[in-house]
Parts: structure tokens; C-alpha cells; sequence
């Protein structure tokens, strides 16, 4: 029944990012067009269409927060929940399906936009200068062999991943906190989301007041030595993972307990 | 056999609003039963926890004998009195979801009804009268086999013809073993078909009776009982 759920979401998700992924990659493909003519084209057009690629940008960014709070604002406990919660699937399928789709999202979003930034600037001029960069990245990474490079970008990717599923847990049992309230849900949801956030903020500067002290003064200590900054970067990257999983879990089951047992719909 | 819906000390409150006071209720298998009562009565409010849409705050709920859940969902089919279809699905879509997640819905049915009633299946909901979208919610929750139809205020914007012609799909398509419960305003209409009728007011049940007993005891109609009971 999850895979059905997320076969659904998609679909009733993508036809939404889909039309602003094709036109990025159109304006993208207009400017690369302008950056190639002999003749430079006049800066006006050339930075109208520049701008109109930017504003596409913001507005996936825009999209993909509007359509993670709006899927399960709306289609879970407005009038389309009538339809969601008498389906024969159990709560926490909605908040999973919601929530790998979301995820999914954000991620393309991401890939399409660093895409597009590729297709616009990269030509065979460019290559000898990537070589370079690449040279030059080796070299200042050299004390890092290959794997190490390989296994630092990927933990990096892991960090953001579980920081982004985090955000959106956090986002939806703000939503389902609100859904407790029997009238101004909206606004409850709002002020759930603050009242969290701060608790998050203060535990975590508390956390970074007593562990940030010692790990300056290891900086200073290493002298700008580029192995063990790396080592403390990864340490801090567990660390946050741990805190980040810890809290993923806590919203799950705080948002899929109202969805079970706490569910009014008006 | 056991009740296909038993309601114990059912009550719900909405903050400071009583909507179902201590509700003791038994509906046996096999017969259509009309819900009546005037606006605000908890009509709505008993369907939707049958459906678990609704927590209730105090009593137990029980549908085919078990509680509220995963299980109850496979056979109940519940149609909600406000349009709650994504208006930008198709409606050949609709029915391939409905498919996908009811194990008991007969698809051909829905394609029978549909073309019966001239509905195109490649239209959207968005583009549909408010009375065509009704119909197209009515055909999806009739089309499934289940044990227990829950139908709030079915009838409402759909005109006469078409009216008759769901009454007649409601009773062709009666399982024997299967309830029908249907709440409406629209009395006359449905007199004909009816076994039971609940009388529901203020969040008490006033009076449950089969239709039967109503004309023999009382010497009136559903409708005329209704008008004395709930009279201004």
C-alpha cells in the first residue's frame, strides 16, 4: 500500500514541479544560446531572460516548501482527508508516502538546478580550465587521498540528507500539533513550528556552548592542519546525523500518534 | 450473526459542544436505514466516526465487531457529504485509484453507471457540475462490494431522473448481507426502499423503528412522523 500511496503522491506532485523543471532548462538553454553568439546580444534581453532563470530557481525553491506543507495540510486533514483516511492504509503509510515523496523532490530540484548550471556555462572552452580546477582542488586536498575525498562528499550528502528529512518531519507534526486545536489550526500549526524551533535552537546552542570552547581550542592547536580540520568536520557531521535521526524519529511517531488517535477532521 | 455496527456510550464533544450523548446503538446486517434528524441532530458526527474520521472522546465503536481501523476501512464505503475528490483527477483516474487501494471495488460497475448517466470517464471533476461530481462520487462508493455504506446527504444536487436511477442502482446493487445507511433531508424520495428509520436529536437517539411499524403504530408516513417529531 506505500508504494501505491507514493505512486499517487508523485503523480499529484509532478505535475506541479515538472512544468517549472522544463522551463529552467528552457531559459537555461536561452542563455547559453546568448552567451555563444559572436555578436553579444543586448544586455537587456541577455539579462531579462538571466533574471526570468533566477526567478525560476527561487520559485522551485519556493515550490518544493509550498508543496510539502500543502500535500499534507490539504490532502491529509482538509476535505481531501475524507478520501485519504477512510482508504484501507494505516497513518504512518500517509506521513511516509508524504514524506519520501518530499524528499524526492527536493532532491531533483536540486540535481535539475546544478544541471542547468552546467549546461549553461560548460564548452569545450572550458575544459582545460575545469582540468585546472580539478588540479588544483587535488592539490589542496592532497594530504586527502582519493577515497577520503570520495567518503567526505558523501558524508556530507548524508548530513544534508537527514537535516532536509528532519525539516520536513519538523514541518509536519507542526501541522498535526495544530490539527489538536479545535479552532485556528492554521495558526496553531504556525506557532507549533516556533515553539520547536526554539526548543531545537536553544538545546543546540546550549550543546555548542559547552562543546564549541574545547573544539576552538583544538583549532588553534592544529595549526591549520588539513587532515584533522577534516577528522573535527566529520566528527561534528555524526554528531548532528545522531541529534538529526534522534528528532526524525521523535516527529514520526508524535505525528503519526494525532494522525491515529487524535484525528477530527471538520 | 454480529452487528455489522455497534455503537457503546458513544459520546463526542467538540470543545464545549456535546455532539453525541453516551449513543448506545445496534444495526444489524442486511437492511437500508434512513438517518434522520434536523440540522446539527450528529448525524454527520456518528458517520464520520464510523469512518474514523473523528476520535470519539468517550465510549467504544465497533464495525463488523472490531474497532475503527485498518480492517473497518476494507468494508465500509463511505460517501461524504462535501465533494472531497481532487478536482484535478480524471475521473477514469478515480476509479483506477479506487481500484488500487478497495479490493472490493467492481470496476466494470462504475464504467456501467458511468456511461448510463453520460458521464465521460477522460473528464476532470474540476470541469463538472456540482450535481455531475455528486454522481461520480455516489457511482465510485457504490461500486464497491462492501459490508456497510455509509452515504451522508447522497442525493442532494442531483436532479430527479438521476435520483431515481441511483435509488434503483443502490437497491440492484444491494448485497443481501449488507447495510445501507443513509442520512438525507430528502424524504418522500426514499421512503419505498427504506427498512429502518433512526430518529437522531441533540446527540440522543429518539426513536429507531422499521418503516413498517411507523405506518401501522402511528398511521403516517416517515415523513409526516418526521415533521411531528421535529416540529418548530
Amino acid at each position: 500500500m506505500l508504494g501505491k500511496l507514493i505512486r499517487y503522491e508523485i503523480s499529484a506532485t509532478g505535475r506541479l514541479f515538472l512544468p517549472f523543471y522544463g522551463a529552467l532548462i528552457v531559459f537555461a538553454l536561452i542563455n547559453k544560446l546568448f552567451f555563444s553568439f559572436d555578436t553579444p546580444v543586448p544586455d537587456f534581453i541577455a539579462n531579462v531572460t538571466m533574471a526570468t532563470y533566477i526567478i525560476i530557481i527561487v520559485a522551485i525553491v519556493v515550490l518544493t516548501y509550498l508543496v510539502m506543507i500543502q500535500r499534507f495540510y490539504k490532502n491529509l486533514l482538509s476535505d481531501e482527508g475524507y478520501l485519504m483516511f477512510t482508504l484501507p492504509v494505516k497513518s504512518w503509510q500517509h506521513i511516509a508516502s508524504k514524506l519520501v515523496v518530499a524528499v524526492m523532490w527536493t532532491i531533483l530540484s536540486l540535481l535539475v538546478t546544478l544541471f542547468t548550471i552546467f549546461l549553461m556555462v560548460f564548452n569545450s572552452e572550458m575544459i582545460p580550465h575545469i582540468q585546472e580546477l580539478v588540479a588544483e582542488v587535488q592539490q589542496e586536498f592532497a594530504p586527502l587521498n582519493h577515497a577520503a575525498i570520495v567518503s567526505l562528499f558523501l558524508q556530507l550528502s548524508v548530513t544534508a540528507l537527514i537535516s532536509s528529512v528532519a525539516t520536513i518531519l519538523m514541518i509536519y507534526t507542526s501541522i498535526a500539533i495544530g490539527h489538536l486545536f479545535g479552532k485556528h489550526r492554521v495558526l496553531a500549526s504556525f506557532g507549533a513550528f516556533l515553539g520547536i524551533n526554539f526548543a531545537i535552537q536553544s538545546a543546540s546552542s546550549l550543546f555548542m556552548a559547552f562543546i564549541m570552547p574545547s573544539t576552538i581550542e583544538k583549532l588553534d592547536e592544529f595549526d591549520g592542519a588539513f587532515v584533522e580540520i577534516m577528522n573535527l568536520l566529520q566528527g561534528l557531521f555524526q554528531i548532528s546525523n545522531v541529534i538529526n535521526i534522534l528528532l526524525c524519529a521523535v516527529f514520526f511517531l508524535v505525528t503519526s500518534y494525532i494522525l491515529q488517535k487524535k484525528l477530527n477532521l471538520e | 450473526m454480529e452487528p455489522i455496527l455497534e455503537c457503546r456510550a458513544i459520546s463526542k464533544w467538540y470543545g464545549a459542544k456535546l455532539a453525541l450523548d453516551r449513543l448506545d446503538l445496534t444495526i444489524p446486517r442486511g437492511r437500508i436505514i434512513r438517518l434522520l434528524g434536523p440540522n446539527g441532530s450528529g448525524k454527520s458526527t456518528l458517520i464520520k466516526l464510523c469512518n474514523g474520521l473523528l476520535t470519539p472522546t468517550g465510549g467504544e465503536l465497533l464495525i463488523g465487531g472490531k474497532a475503527v481501523g485498518l480492517e473497518t476501512k476494507k468494508i465500509v464505503s463511505y460517501l461524504p457529504e462535501r465533494t472531497y475528490l481532487n478536482s484535478w483527477m480524471r475521473v477514469h483516474e478515480l476509479i483506477a485509484f479506487f481500484k488500487d487501494f478497495y479490493a472490493d471495488f467492481n470496476e466494470s460497475r462504475a464504467y456501467d453507471m458511468l456511461s448510463r448517466l453520460s458521464i465521460n470517464p477522460k473528464d476532470r471533476l474540476k470541469t463538472m457540475s456540482k450535481g455531475t461530481k455528486e454522481k461520480v462520487q455516489l457511482i465510485l462508493v457504490m461500486s464497491r462490494d462492501s459490508q456497510l455504506y455509509l452515504l451522508d446527504e447522497p442525493i442532494g444536487g442531483v436532479d430527479p431522473a438521476t435520483r431515481d436511477y441511483i435509488l434503483n442502482t443502490i437497491l440492484s446493487n444491494y448485497n443481501e448481507n449488507a447495510t445501507i445507511i443513509i442520512s438525507t433531508h430528502l424524504i418522500a424520495d426514499i421512503e419505498q426502499i427504506l427498512d429502518d428509520v433512526i430518529f437522531v436529536n441533540q446527540g440522543h437517539i429518539v426513536l429507531t423503528a422499521s418503516v413498517d411499524e411507523i405506518r401501522e403504530q402511528k398511521g403516517m408516513s416517515v415523513d409526516a412522523l418526521f415533521r411531528e417529531e421535529f416540529k418548530c
